[in-house]
């Protein structure tokens, strides 16, 4: 997936139950790729936020704002650029080995914090934090067939400054 | 009092006067109290289906929202196609279903579905009450938001055991308080002059007015843009009654069975204001090709519409009425001689009566359809409110009748939903009983809902129920002629006598095959204090026409069979 056709956008909704599925059933139904979706809380009382990464050329994304904006519950609604945003993402990786652990760890090219939090047997855990898009990078040099166990990705949350 | 008192205090605060409801294991404490809200009609349709197609329709001849009830499982189910016609054509509706006691919500009780998650892509909002004391303020709730902005349907769900719960005292909120809810704010006067440098300027405008315009009755508003400034107008299926058809600037429907004329107006325009329309696909045809010459403006009330599936250069967010009046305080006066002459020489060339007999196969000697419907007209002074169903039946009785207030024709547009015209008719002769409500349908739809007859039956409602009888599902039998080599799969019909069906209802009812007869029985179902039955047998291979076939451009609609 190319970040060119990476859209970001990011919601404010009422704590209420159902919200998430209609905003991911509204996708769904008008046909819209979701790379990836978080919801959590704010600080403001009762109001989450969705972070919400589409597949998506631009030219779609007006309408579906639009459209989520309809839902009641929805407060605000914004697609946002990178520049006016900070995102990050955490990832759990579990490494066949530490060569393959220590090249993640001592890279000095991606701008992610990597750091062991266990093992198990000859397999490393790590925790891997950062801006989506190096955290897309880091993970795209390894090979996964050969070099990992097991991974799972928490999602982009983005903050709009 | 219980739960099931506040519900009915909270429907009376909301004026309800009329509840299309059915019945069942979890409405049983619900309707027991109904007994002490006299202000409040229960109807009682034969299929909850009816219940939501009623409801429907008494909005869209009250501007009220409809209600309609239903119990859990198989009755919230079927109240769906009901819903979904709703939302599609932008009609105010409060849904409610009763549900199985909280203790079981999630078990899989007997007759338990999840209704909130099969409703939640067809309703603007929906309602799961936990608690009794909550009810008051999501009835408001949900009023507001049924008839506010983009009218829609609305649904609560109410599990049984709170309508038993003991409530101390009935306060209703007088207040609203929903943060999500936007609704447009003041028309932007940027864009109503960016719109109105567009009239100036050009030479081939049209106005395509649609449902929006009768919501927001705007058709004074229309009427004066349209003189003002001397716009050929069309109007959509929902649309029609917008503006006169006899005004002599209303150039009738566009679309697939639009007016010729109008599509090859609409082709050839310059600028194409659409109002209180959403472009689609019926009234566009190719959309690559829609508006290829034209500007457009687009004023509606929901955002979501703006540039969903055409180009539009000038956005106008806001109530239909609210933007007309800035459009008219401009006073643009303008004429378009030449391109108005241009229009009537199309029409001159395919008018309805010119290609009347192109619908129909040589041989054939039965009665048509347009002129029964034509009759109709006639013989009620073009007085009568029509209520169509889906299919040749809704085409013709779109065409054929000059339609001259808004609310005069009730269709089911958008889902193109077969059985509306009975339990529609039925809604629409409650919340109207004093208009002239003439049902049209073909014989596949009077099937979808025949038990609605019943209803009719029950409470001796005037409704002139016409059946335009061509023993086939007409225009399937119509699409599988002209694409598919009369490949006529599944379209054949094997019916009854109808009008022995009707009969059994205690309903006055005739078959009708001969033009004399058809004036006759028409003139009867004028005089009559009662329901009754017209079942018409009319040339079993009729076609509508004109016909834009899919796929093409507006500019290619054909007027030969």
């Amino acid at each position: 997936m190319s970040v060119e056709n990476q859209q970001i956008v990011i919601i404010k909704a009422e704590n209420k139950p159902g919200v998430l599925s209609k905003i991911s059933s509204l996708c769904r139904r008008r046909r819209y790729n979701i790379k990836s979706l978080t919801a959590g809380t704010t600080h403001i009382k009762n109001i989450s936020q969705v972070t919400l990464i589409f597949s998506e050329n631009e030219d779609r994304m007006e309408n579906i704002v639009n459209q989520i904006d309809k839902i009641v519950e929805v407060v605000s609604i914004k697609l946002v650029e990178s520049k006016d945003i900070i995102d990050k993402e955490l990832v759990l990786l579990v490494v066949k080995d530490d060569k393959i652990a220590d090249k993640i760890l001592k890279n000095g090219i991606h701008n992610v914090s990597a750091r062991v939090i266990n093992t198990v047997g000859k397999c490393f855990v790590l925790e891997i934090v950062g801006e989506g898009r190096e955290v897309d990078h880091i993970l795209g040099d390894l090979d996964f067939e050969k070099d990992v166990v097991k991974m799972a990705r928490s999602g982009l949350v983005a903050l709009e400054l | 009092m219980t739960g099931a008192d506040i519900l009915f205090k909270s429907l009376i605060k909301e004026k309800v006067d009329t509840i299309f409801g059915y019945p069942g294991g979890a409405t049983i404490p619900l309707h027991d109290k109904l007994k002490d809200y006299p202000q409040i009609r229960h109807i009682l349709p034969r299929n909850e289906q009816g219940a939501a197609m009623a409801a429907d329709a008494y909005f869209r001849v009250t501007g009220r929202p409809g209600v309609c009830l239903s119990t859990s499982g198989p009755g919230a189910t079927n109240l769906l196609t009901g819903i979904a016609n709703a939302y599609m054509d932008s009609v105010g509706m409060v849904a409610i279903t009763c549900q199985v006691a909280s203790p079981f919500v999630g078990t899989d009780a007997f007759q338990e579905v999840d209704i909130i998650g099969m409703t939640q892509p067809i309703v603007k909002h929906s309602y799961f009450v936990d608690n009794i004391n909550d009810l008051p303020r999501i009835i408001k709730e949900a009023f507001y938001l049924a008839s506010t902005g983009r009218p829609r349907p609305v649904h609560i769900d109410i599990p049984v055991d709170l309508f038993k719960t003991e409530v101390n005292k009935f306060n209703y909120p007088k207040k609203i308080s929903l943060s999500g809810y936007k609704l447009p704010k003041k028309i932007s006067s940027k864009q109503i002059n960016k719109a109105c440098s567009l009239i100036r300027k050009s030479a081939r405008p049209v106005i395509l007015a649609g449902h929006g315009v009768i919501i927001s009755r705007a058709s004074e508003e229309l009427k004066k843009l349209v003189e003002s400034v001397q716009i050929p107008t069309m109007t959509t299926l929902l649309g029609i009654g917008a503006i006169s058809e006899k005004h002599s600037l209303n150039f009738g429907m566009l679309g697939m069975h639009g007016m010729a004329w109008a599509n090859y107006a609409v082709h050839n325009a310059d600028l194409i204001i659409g109002i209180g329309i959403r472009f689609d696909d019926r009234i566009t045809g190719k959309i690559e090709e829609f508006a290829r010459e034209a500007n457009v403006i687009h004023i509606d009330i929901d955002s979501a519409e703006i540039g969903k599936n055409t180009l539009v250069d000038v956005p106008i967010l806001g109530d239909c009425k609210e933007a007309l009046e800035k459009i008219n305080k401009k006073n643009i006066k303008k004429s378009h001689k030449e391109w108005i002459g241009k229009i009537r020489q199309w029409k001159s060339k395919t008018d309805l009566n010119l290609i009347k007999t192109e619908v129909r196969l040589k041989k054939s000697k039965t009665l048509m359809a347009q002129d029964i419907i034509e009759e109709i007209d006639r013989q009620t002074k073009g007085k009568a409110t029509i209520v169509n169903d889906v299919g040749q039946n809704q085409m013709w009785s779109a065409q054929h009748f000059k339609y001259t207030k808004p609310g005069q024709l009730l269709s089911s547009g958008g889902l193109g939903c077969m059985g509306y015209s009975l339990p529609a008719s039925i809604g629409a002769k409650f919340g109207d009983p004093k208009a002239d409500v003439w049902a049209i349908m073909g014989d596949g739809g009077l099937q979808m809902n025949i038990q609605e007859l019943g209803t009719i039956m029950e409470h001796k409602l005037p409704i002139k129920i016409i059946v335009l009888n061509n023993g086939y599902l007409g225009m399937v039998r119509q699409w599988q002629e002209l694409f598919f080599d009369k490949n006529y799969a599944t379209t054949k019909l094997t019916n009854p006598k109808f009008y022995k069906v009707a009969k059994a209802y205690e309903i006055e009812s005739y078959r009708i095959r001969t033009f004399k007869d058809m004036k006759e029985k028409i003139s009867r179902a004028v005089k009559a204090n009662g329901p009754i039955f017209l079942e018409f047998i009319i040339g079993s291979e009729d076609n509508v026409l004109p016909m834009l076939p899919p796929g093409n451009k507006l500019g290619d609609t054909i007027v030969k069979r």
